[in-house]
């Protein structure tokens, strides 16, 4: 099984509206869909996202100039393949799985508050660093 | 080839379940009662080879099964098991979780038919599961999954539809003595026919189509008599007439009833019923006199007993009653209940919500494979461990009670210099136009006036004035602010947070850090130096705080004691914890450094009479009845609970928080507090100090406990004399925290 690292990146706190803003910006090619999945961020509430990478030297969000951008290296995961993630990861989950092929989802796996990242190919399952030990425990038994 | 059967050797013949074995030698499995054997009554209910309610009709004998039944009144005792022995029941018990398209329970006619036309004739996947195959489904939860007890383990498997197709339960009898042993359903008398079990002078009465052995009687079964086995049975004609019939045994055909438990625990349009669990069949009559509900002992008496006080509805009878409560869950006693509450009311109610387990499983398979509530580790759990802690469980976190030494981590913090670990502590940034209101109104203090690069403590209050929590503010520019909030208090901090700001339409962004940053709190007279020795050249002054480099590792630093000390609180990236962890514990290794424990952070303290809010304080503790009208400004405007404190503010006092000293060690936290041989309160936390050598505690007193009204100063704490002390112990000036 892949050993959970630190997943590097930054959070943005914004308005709702700036948010949006700034995820259309990033890839301005089509929001609708990708209003909660993203291939370069998540999007943990509408007001918060989670985004990979390196944090600006200055804010990224234009319109609010509010905005609280801090560095994230709290969050614990590694990336699945979509089959040991069908065998040994689907199973520890009670709820329903979004159905489109590229989501972002979150809930309990394992009973561990859980982030979901499903793509065509692989699945990255996130947790925080605090329950990470737990989280590879419990899908590793 | 014998079981063993309360301790008597009773022979059996291969193929026997344990009941037909048991019936073979002339005895009931339980202490009589109709037995159906077919699993859908609880009649035969015993313990099995140590696992009780086991229907030992399910069960195939073998000879090394030893039954015991249950006591004719009451459960079967609770085996005592330590905690440990439990968890590795737990772990023994294997859980498949599998997915299917179609499930099919029931692999008799019903349930082979739905499976040809609704699996194989529509190219859908079919799973059949039947208790004759060794797979008894337990439970049908929505979604749907089906919970399915098997002979290797636990198997929960997920379907995109559910047909239940378990068939139909026969009747059994209710009224005089068909408590009895020796009462058969039609196809029990039949399989005991079949296994050559030899049933004596058989009679049988009534029908429901089933091949019943014995001799024919006409008429209605209106008694069985007996002491402990039917010895004749008593039936009445349609003009009144009764006749008694001597037998050795008795099978009674009174109907059928659609064995629907499955389908009644769940309401997904995705699981559907067929065949005879579909049917709505005819309900017997009304009984009118007899036990009616076995597993739970209701009798008609109880049914009119509970009608009569007004319980007329079938889930209240159910729940007043009893019956329908019982191992079998209302398959033998439900078409009677509907019957009679039918005949009284007009109305025929329909058969009540049954729950899983269907079948009596054991508490091993049913935690099989459930995951408990995961318990977080901070980012210093490894150098907590390595450095020998005791960890215990808090709110949530594994944290080190004590790393081995308390007393050496008490003299590091007062004499030298200590780290604990804080990372459990609650943090949040809030950021906006608006959040210097938001602040002024969620606290009772003036937040306005405190300038960037400074903090102040704070309470936090609920709408009744009550102490909810308490923390830090600090304020880093206008609008931006780092809120700092127990570990016990930090899981609800930002729900609430983010009520207000709602309730208020206030614009303030909010960020909960508390699980993206460690904190390590470096305390004691020498942290100052040992933070100059890692690289922060002008440490901040009491209450105020910075962002900077500690060893190389980003920190935000805040200036505060908790343990009357001169302490700097280093919030950091929890992936950068144990590297500034041990770069501290390197630096300072010359002073005597040392980590502490909650068991020295609490003493720490309460030496300085500091209440740890949920220790101290109770659900309606007002800041008033522990001394802490110092940190409300009541001449603010608004505030959370600014309305119910003006209003207790007028009410007597009832009690309050005091400190406490008396010689020796200190008492347990919660023991009495005496005053003229009376209780008049209880201490909350307890500390024998090193440093004053005394007890010390803080605990709550009722107002006016003396008998003159005076204030009291003598009290009796655990059988020994006390004084009420003002707070703090130590440090009364605080010079130590601001050194």
């Amino acid at each position: 099984m892949p050993e959970f690292s630190v997943i590097p990146g930054y959070r943005i706190v914004a308005t709702v509206s700036a948010i949006d803003a700034f995820v259309a910006l990033d890839d301005p090619s089509d929001l609708g869909d990708k209003k909660f999945f993203h291939p370069r961020l998540l999007r943990l509430a509408p007001d918060d996202v989670f985004v990979f990478g390196h944090m600006p030297p200055e804010s990224p969000v234009a319109d609010d100039p509010h905005a609280i951008v801090e560095e994230e290296l709290g969050f614990h995961g590694a990336w699945f393949s979509i089959e040991h993630f069908d065998k040994h990861i689907r199973p520890h989950i009670d709820w329903e799985l979004p159905i489109e092929p590229r989501s972002f989802t979150q809930g309990f796996v394992a009973n561990v508050p859980a982030k979901l990242w499903l793509t065509t190919d692989r699945v990255l399952l996130m947790t925080n660093a605090a329950y990470a030990h737990e989280l590879e425990e419990r899908i590793g038994e | 080839m014998t079981i063993s059967v309360d301790g008597q050797q009773l022979a059996f013949v291969e193929g026997d379940t344990i009941a037909i074995a048991i019936v073979r030698n002339g005895q009931h499995p339980s202490h009589g009662g109709t037995l159906c054997l077919a699993g859908d009554c609880g009649n035969c209910v015993a313990e099995v080879d140590g696992t009780a309610f086991v229907r030992t009709c399910q069960v195939a004998a073998t000879d090394t099964t030893v039954v015991k039944r249950h006591p004719t009144v009451g459960g079967p005792p609770i085996a005592a098991l330590d905690t440990t022995e439990t968890r590795q029941q737990f772990a023994h018990i294997p859980v498949r979780r599998e997915t299917a398209d179609l499930v099919v329970i029931g692999a008799g006619d019903s349930g082979g038919a739905a499976a040809a036309v609704e699996g194989d004739d529509a190219g859908r996947l079919v799973t059949i599961l039947d208790t004759r195959d060794g797979n008894e489904v337990v439970g049908v939860y929505g979604g749907p999954t089906v919970v399915v007890r098997t002979s290797t383990g636990m198997l929960h498997l997920r379907a995109n539809d559910v047909i239940i197709a378990t068939g139909a339960a026969e009747l059994h009898p209710v009224c005089e003595g068909a408590t009895l042993a020796g009462i058969y359903t039609p196809s029990a008398a039949r399989k005991l026919k079949e296994a050559s079990v030899d049933l004596g002078n058989l009679v049988a009465i009534g029908g429901t189509g089933i091949d019943m052995p014995g001799r024919h009687v006409d008429g209605t079964v209106v008694a069985f008599i007996g002491e402990s086995h039917v010895i004749a049975v008593v039936t009445e004609d349609a003009d009144g007439n009764q006749d008694a019939h001597p037998c050795d045994s008795v099978v009674v055909g009174v109907g059928l009833s659609p064995r629907d438990l499955l389908l009644r625990m769940t309401q997904d349009d995705h699981v559907t019923v067929v065949g005879p669990a579909a049917q709505k069949f005819a309900l017997p009559p009304c009984p009118d006199r007899g036990t009616v509900c076995p597993c739970a002992k209701t009798t008609v008496d109880d049914l009119n007993m509970v009608w009569d006080k007004g319980f007329t509805e079938l889930e209240l009878i159910k729940r007043s009653s009893l019956a329908g409560t019982g191992t079998c869950q209302g398959a033998v006693c439900g078409p009677y209940l509907r019957s009679y509450v039918a005949e009284r009311s007009g109305e025929t109610p329909e058969m009540f919500t049954a729950r899983p387990a269907s079948r009596q499983i054991t508490l091993a398979e049913a935690g099989a494979g459930v995951h408990p509530e995961p318990f977080r580790r901070t980012a210093l759990h490894e150098e907590n461990v390595n450095a020998g802690a005791n960890l215990d469980r808090f709110g949530n976190w594994w944290r080190p009670w004590n790393y081995g030494d308390h007393e050496g981590e008490y003299h590091a913090v007062r004499n030298a210099v200590s780290l604990g670990d804080v990372s459990t502590l609650g943090k949040m940034i809030v950021d906006g136009p608006d959040t210097v209101e938001l602040l002024e109104r969620l606290y009772p203090t003036t937040i306005a006036d405190i300038k960037p690069g400074r903090s102040r403590y704070v309470l936090l209050l609920n709408e009744r004035g009550h102490i909810i929590d308490d923390g830090m503010v600090c304020r880093e520019t206008d609008t931006r602010f780092v809120l700092t909030f127990t570990s016990g208090g930090a899981a609800n901090a930002e729900a609430f947070v983010r009520d207000w700001i709602e309730t208020w339409n206030l614009n303030v962004n909010v960020l909960d850090r508390t699980m993206s940053l460690a904190a390590i709190n470096v305390t004691g007279p020498r942290a100052g130096e040992l933070l100059q020795r890692v690289g922060v050249e002008n440490p901040p002054k009491f209450l105020q705080h910075q962002h900077g480099s500690v060893a190389g590792i980003e920190c935000h630093i805040m200036r505060l004691s908790f343990t009357g000390e001169s302490s700097f609180e280093l919030h950091h990236a929890v992936e950068r914890s144990a590297e500034l962890w041990r770069a501290l514990m390197a630096a300072g290794a010359d002073m005597g450094i040392k980590p502490h424990g909650l068991q020295t952070l609490f003493g720490l303290r309460l030496e300085k009479g500091h209440i740890i809010v949920g220790m101290d304080t109770e659900m309606d503790t007002t800041p008033r009845r522990v001394n802490m009208d110092w940190a409300v400004k009541m001449s603010k405007p608004d505030f959370i609970g600014r309305t119910a404190l003006v209003r207790t503010a007028k009410l007597p006092d009832q009690r309050r928080l005091h400190g406490f000293e008396m010689a020796g060690e200190a008492p347990m936290e919660g023991t009495p507090i005496m005053v003229d041989g009376q209780i008049h309160g209880h201490v909350s936390s307890t500390f024998t100090s090193p440093t004053l050598g005394k007890a010390i505690m803080l605990g709550w007193l009722k107002k006016g406990a003396s008998l003159d009204g005076s204030p009291i100063v003598h009290v009796e704490i655990g059988g020994r004399p006390a004084t009420v002390v003002e707070t703090p112990f130590f440090d009364h000036e605080g010079a130590r925290a601001r050194a």
